[in-house]
């Protein structure tokens, strides 16, 4: 997770493993179009419901994370991003962990280690089933194994991240990557406009919510995106879950790659405490001090209110770029199968995670 | 070896300076942009 980076354009998500370059005038334009994007989103909120109810219409209210990611889909799949831009959008995941470390100041440790504690066995159990599933499904539909394993990493933990850091231990080929990712990344945005609709149906409320988007939407982006778009303190909850799934990445992906050197198909790993500290998402650090600062009074009140509006306009440019990197038609390209299972498996584990939810709520009684 | 190569063997040995993942940027972008704000350089954030 903290070596890799997601691209745009799944032609482009070759599984590179790019650092980060520092050369900041390529990304400019692109970061530009996210925030202009974004920008829009919100002015759209704001003002089309204004305009909808002054001409006596009937409009659902929408808000600026839904617009965003909106205009970013109508942008890639019709006149597509143009290459000057590609670098800066490509940026969108920096901007999302930037997001969630100063969300980090609107948690107070107490509650981190509250909810923590609950969301880490609510992940466990999760990640062992989603794992299990997948590996099964995989069999049943015929997969080539790595592909399995990298469909169930990605299912499991943390989507496309977990994807590349996994492909780069098991020496999985490029192509089985570009597969898992698209299709993670194809049901990532399904669950973008499922999940919500669900959850009203179902009448959950923001914490069961957020802990659902949290653990079963896989690529962070996403299910941050799925949980705000349900309300803000479901959107809180969904990254907390989140994080949580990103921060087992390191020991998954270490199991896999021991297994896979076991069978002679992958380099052995000599030290496990380094290929650990490798693998570990270093934002989860990061938003874990900003709570720590945050609960021992460092920031004042407004300061905290600073940041979590710093924190926002982070996640805006996060949403914007959720929409401008998803081109159905690229994604179509990839083939049937593994998408299939990966909607088979995302389907399941859904179901399988909201079942943990629901009974999770009844017994903590939030 | 010449004076030549081994200047060169010299620089390519040079370890480089540690990179940092977009993940070790992201936090510190963050942790830089919360001092600020602590410190009263940026005091209010719009929304």
């Amino acid at each position: 997770m903290s070596e890799t980076f997601a691209i745009p354009q799944i032609k482009q998500v070759q599984v590179k493993q790019a650092q980060p370059n520092l050369q900041f005038l390529p990304v400019i334009p692109g970061i530009l179009l996210l925030a202009a994007i974004g920008y829009a989103g919100k002015l759209l909120e704001q003002n089309v419901g204004k305009f909808a109810k002054s001409h006596h219409w009937i409009f659902p209210n929408i808000e600026y994370v839904l617009w965003a990611i909106l205009l970013g889909l109508a942008i890639s799949n019709t006149v597509g991003v143009p290459a000057i831009f590609r670098a800066g959008v490509a940026t969108y995941e920096f901007w999302l962990k930037v997001g969630i470390v100063l969300l980090g100041a609107r948690f107070l440790v107490g509650d981190v280690l509250k909810l923590g504690g609950v969301t880490l066995a609510l992940v466990a159990i999760e990640i062992t089933g989603a794992i299990a599933f997948m590996t099964l499904l995989g069999r049943l539909f015929h997969l080539k194994p790595k592909l399995t394993t990298l469909l169930a990493v990605g299912s499991a933990v943390c989507g496309v991240s977990a994807i590349i850091a996994t492909q780069g231990a098991i020496d999985a080929d490029e192509e089985d990557s570009s597969f898992a990712i698209a299709a993670i990344l194809a049901l990532g945005v399904l669950a973008l406009f499922t999940f919500p609709l669900i959850g009203h149906a179902l009448h959950l409320g923001d914490h069961a919510y957020g802990l659902w988007a949290g653990l079963a939407v896989d690529n962070t982006a996403e299910a941050s995106a799925a949980g705000a778009l349900y309300s803000d303190a479901a959107g809180k909850l969904a990254v907390l879950a989140k994080t949580t799934r990103n921060a087992m990445i390191g020991f998954v992906v270490l199991a896999y790659a021991i297994y896979w050197a076991g069978q002679g198909q992958a380099k052995t790993v000599k030290n496990k405490a380094a290929f650990l500290w490798q693998k570990f998402p270093k934002f989860v650090l990061g938003f874990l001090l900003i709570s720590v600062l945050a609960t021992y009074h460092f920031f004042s009140k407004d300061q905290v209110t600073a940041l979590a509006n710093l924190s926002r306009w982070a996640f805006l440019l996060t949403f914007a770029g959720v929409g401008l990197r998803t081109n159905f038609r690229e994604m179509r390209k990839q083939g049937l199968r593994p998408f299939a299972v990966g909607a088979i498996g995302e389907v399941v584990i859904a179901v399988f995670t909201l079942g943990l939810v629901i009974g999770a709520q009844k017994i903590w009684g939030w | 070896m010449t004076t030549t190569d081994a200047t060169l063997d010299k620089k390519i040995q040079k370890p480089s300076a540690p990179k940092f993942s977009w993940d070790t940027w992201a936090v510190l972008a963050a942790f830089v942009a919360a001092l600020l704000i602590r410190f009263g350089v940026v005091r209010h954030i719009p929304w």
